[in-house]
């Protein structure tokens, strides 16, 4: 028996021996970051970038240029470096796309992938500001009402076809038609699209709209090919798995559950030298944990908006780049003030005395928070307004309690004021979130009993059901200061705090067709100040992310040498320099 | 014995029927509207959401929207998915061979190396090797898969560089032929480690104690009194008794991992039916669901009718009752 125990033995540790054998292959073979193909130019991001840069993108009144916290890069950026022409860039992402119609529905899966395989008439960049695409330049009537658009002439969709006017009117109109995910934003003002030759459209508006630019600007207004989608259903058409744009990159090959991969477009109208990538490939790791290894291990080059549980990880390696980037999205907590006794301010203001922002980021936030104190993101800041009576109330346990009793309530036999339910998300940062402001609260006799949900769920009790007293979250507040509109105007699909205030409603609808900059400010001015007073919502933090990366790439899209020349996530002109 | 097995079928059948009406009731009840998350939730658009709602049918009653399923159900359609229009059957084709991969190859290499184990500590029971073995399987059992699963890419992919982290091939090298196999094996060593990890200790402690329970019986010592040697006494008698309960494991386990390897699947990046499964909930995506789901129920009846047919070839007194 002792013989066949050894023998047993033997064969398992032979077994093993094998399967490291193959490992070690295995670290070779993926061990191999830029392309064999890849050579030096001498040509950088910054000067092929120059083409870009004939259009003012800041004529339009959404100009943010005085943000606070981007481009922070770490690691090894030096553009002396020479660019390099080829390679394979494997980026990880957590969600695989849902539909390919870049304009059907919101599918955040889809959106980087599709930066890089279509184009709109203007785009957002990492600071939210609007830099010019396929119109080169754009003019504005005096009286507002009337968009005129200038194409680029040399632009062809990727089966060759030329891109004309006649496709953006058709993109635009289907848009309206169909119920695009930015249908709402158009469908009620806008009067006619036309085109006075094959690379001009005007758009005629019924009112003058100062956040029209950035609306052309935002998600789900890719140029699509009138030739290929005309006559197909919006959100299923074949066509729409196989899609065709006239983006840096063409649309290969998609293994489902695995992997999407993009080659270059040799064709592209920003080109000939870009892009430099010979292909981008879009990998899925819906395991956030996962990622991180796979990226510190060198399978993937870009930790696409992955952000790691432990930063140090990555953020203390040498070979490792980060841009931070502040978006427009800010952690709050709403009360729903169609329930007692949230339809009481001294209430509400207790709240707001009772949350001590600095515990909730450090504790739970962490490296993904800013702490505010404003009802508009200093990504407007020219919208800011920084009196003190236009901001959230400061912590103050004494206030609060005050508060509570100023509301009439008392002590229950347990000695809390009052016991509640805060409905939130069950993902991290939430998770956190609640239970640090679970332990706030009872610092000021509130019982918070934390109802954890997923986002479907939260989405059918909070926003349609409105069946809920406070909640905490993050709402995105962009691409403009306009969009705050869909949270505080009567009725509006985000206000789900039930706030109604008709100056507020009136300020909001003026701020729109407000000719310069600094009438709206002045306007959203007096919007901040009423919000304060009114606190249907306590905004805490900023939403900062992470945009992580080998540091022997450059030209990434969040980087602060390339910013004003890319959208989100789009790789045109990202090369390596090893 | 065709009687019995009938019978079995038929009870399976019953069974995968009542499942089906479970998951449709349980899939329809759960909080969160499909056609809001497929519109997003930005902008929900009204008039798109109604046209949508109308387009799936699912502006109609419970009862009526079932009773159309199990209808489509009977002519072996499965429905379309809301995301991608995909025919169900077509993703379930595509998705179920990995996990069928993965799950059987995890029973399989767990039911040798547990049973094994478990013979070479029951012939030894109560001894030092007996007792260090058995503690250490607790430990195993005791271990998330996720933890597990990190930790051995972190030893064997971050650490040793030795093995992929994630993935089911080579992202940047495109292998084909053997070279292609061979790749997609590498790549499944850790995440077909962690699930043997979690289930030897399983079958471990039901080979184990079903072999000590075997070599107590009387007959046993009888044979030993008849003078029959002990290599002939336990491959004769004890280990074809001791198997029937390990036999009934496997059984359950198969299908039960078919949905067990969905931690693993997404740890390790693997585009299985598990990972697909977690994103089609989240989605509210019904008809993903509702045909994920019969085939789990399915693989259950199939494998418990399997065990019973393989009981009966070897318990010859299930084989007597049955007939």
């Amino acid at each position: 028996m002792k013989k066949k125990l050894i023998t047993t033995m033997l064969v398992l540790a032979m077994v093993a021996a094998m399967f490291t054998g193959c490992g070690n292959n295995t670290g070779n073979s993926t061990d191999t970051g830029s392309s064999a193909t890849a050579a030096p130019t001498g040509t950088n991001a910054g000067t092929s970038s120059d083409t870009t840069g004939s259009t003012d993108a800041s004529t339009g009144t959404t100009d943010s240029t005085d943000n606070t916290a981007t481009g922070d890069t770490t690691g090894t950026t030096d553009t002396a470096n020479a660019a390099m022409y080829g390679g394979t860039l494997v980026v990880g992402q957590t969600a695989e796309p849902i539909t390919l119609n870049p304009d059907g529905t919101n599918d955040n899966g889809n959106l980087f992938i599709i930066n890089n395989v279509f184009n709109k008439l203007l785009k957002i960049n990492n600071q939210s500001e609007i830099l010019p695409d396929l119109a080169q330049t754009y003019e504005i009537s005096e009286d507002g009402l009337t968009y005129t658009f200038h194409l680029y002439e040399n632009v062809t969709f990727h089966d060759g076809v030329a891109m004309t006017s006649d496709d953006v009117i058709f993109t635009f109109d289907e848009i309206i038609a169909q119920g695009g995910r930015a249908a709402e934003k158009f469908n009620t003002n806008i009067v006619s699209i036309t085109a006075t030759d094959d690379y001009t459209v005007v758009f005629q508006l019924e009112q003058p709209d100062a956040s029209f630019l950035s609306k052309v600007a935002y998600d789900g207004c890719m140029i699509l090919p009138r030739h290929i989608y005309e006559g197909k259903d919006f959100l299923s058409a074949d066509a729409l798995q196989d899609p065709v744009g006239t983006g840096p990159f063409v649309w290969s090959d998609w293994t489902k559950g695995s992997s999407i991969t993009l080659v270059k477009n040799e064709n592209y109208f920003m080109g000939p030298d870009v892009p430099y990538l010979d292909k981008v490939q879009f990998t899925f790791i819906s395991d956030g944990d996962t990622a991180v290894q796979a990226f510190l291990n060198g399978e993937i080059d870009v930790l696409g908006g992955i952000t790691p549980t432990d930063t140090s990880v990555i953020y203390d390696n040498p070979e490792v780049a980060k841009d931070v980037v502040m978006y427009a999205s800010r952690f709050l907590l709403g009360f729903n003030m169609n329930v007692a006794p949230f339809d009481n301010l001294e209430v509400r203001k207790a709240f707001a005395y009772a949350m001590n922002a600095d515990e909730l980021i450090s504790k739970a936030i962490k490296e993904q928070g800013l702490k505010t104190n404003t009802y508009i993101s200093p990504l407007f800041n020219w919208a800011v307004n920084y009196n003190e009576d236009a901001a959230t109330l400061s912590y103050d346990q004494a206030k609060a309690i005050e508060c509570l009793e100023n509301a009439g309530l008392t002590k229950n036999a347990d000695g809390y004021y009052m016991d509640l339910t805060l409905d939130t998300f069950n993902y991290a940062p939430f998770t956190d979130l609640a239970l640090v402001f679970q332990y706030e609260m009872a610092q000021v006799g509130i019982n918070v009993t934390i109802n954890m949900l997923e986002w479907a769920a939260w989405d059918e009790k909070v926003c349609q059901n409105k069946d809920y007293t406070i909640t905490l979250t993050s709402a995105y507040q962009g691409p403009d200061v306009s969009a705050l509109a869909t949270s505080i105007v009567t009725d509006q699909y985000n206000n789900y705090y039930g706030y109604s205030n008709s100056e507020v409603d009136q300020l909001m609808a003026d701020a729109l067709t407000a000719k310069t900059m600094d009438e709206q400010a002045a306007i959203y001015g007096r919007v901040q100040e009423i919000l304060a007073a009114d606190i249907p919502y306590v905004p805490f933090s900023e939403w900062v992310g992470y945009f992580t990366y080998k540091a022997y790439l450059m030209g990434m899209p969040s980087s602060s040498d390339i910013v004003d020349y890319c959208s989100n996530g789009e790789y045109t002109y990202v090369y390596f320099t090893e | 014995m065709a009687r019995y097995l009938s019978k079995r079928v038929l009870t399976g059948l019953l069974c995968v029927l009542v499942a089906l009406c479970l998951n449709f009731a349980l899939i329809h009840m759960a909080p969160g509207d499909p056609i809001r998350i497929l519109v997003g939730n930005k902008e929900p658009n009204p008039e798109l959401v109604q046209v949508l709602t109308e387009k799936y049918g699912l502006d109609q009653p419970a009862l009526v929207q079932f009773e159309k399923y199990i209808g489509n159900l009977l002519h072996g359609d499965l429905g379309d998915s809301y995301y991608t229009g995909e025919p169900v059957l077509n993703i379930i084709k595509q998705k179920l061979p990995l996990t069928l991969l993965l799950a059987g190859s995890m029973v399989f290499i767990a039911v040798i190396i547990g049973g094994l184990l478990g013979v070479f500590c029951a012939k030894r029971a109560g001894g030092k090797l007996d007792t260090f073995l058995g503690s250490f399987t607790y430990l195993f059992d005791s271990v998330p898969g996720y933890w597990l699963g990190l930790m051995l890419i972190l030893l064997f992919a971050s650490r040793l560089k030795i093995l992929p982290t994630t993935g089911l091939v080579s992202i940047r090298e495109s292998y084909t032929g053997f070279a292609h196999i061979l790749d997609m094996a590498k790549h499944l060593i850790l995440p077909i480690t962690t699930g043997v990890i979690g289930i030897v200790p399983y079958y471990f402690r039901i080979t184990r104690a079903s072999v000590i329970q075997q070599l107590g019986e009387d007959f046993i010592v009888t044979l030993r009194a008849a003078g029959m040697s002990e290599h002939k006494i336990f491959y004769k008698y004890v280990f074809r008794n001791a198997i029937i309960p390990t036999v009934t494991a496997v059984g359950i386990h198969l299908a039960y991992m078919i949905a067990g390897s969905t931690i693993i699947e997404i740890v390790f990046g693997l585009p299985g039916l598990g990972s697909y499964l977690m994103t089609s909930i989240s989605r509210r995506d019904y008809p993903i669901l509702m045909g994920f789901y019969l085939i789990l129920s399915v693989s259950v009846a199939v494998m418990m009718i399997v065990v019973d047919f393989v009981y009966t070839l070897l318990d010859p007194r299930v084989r007597h009752v049955s007939d």
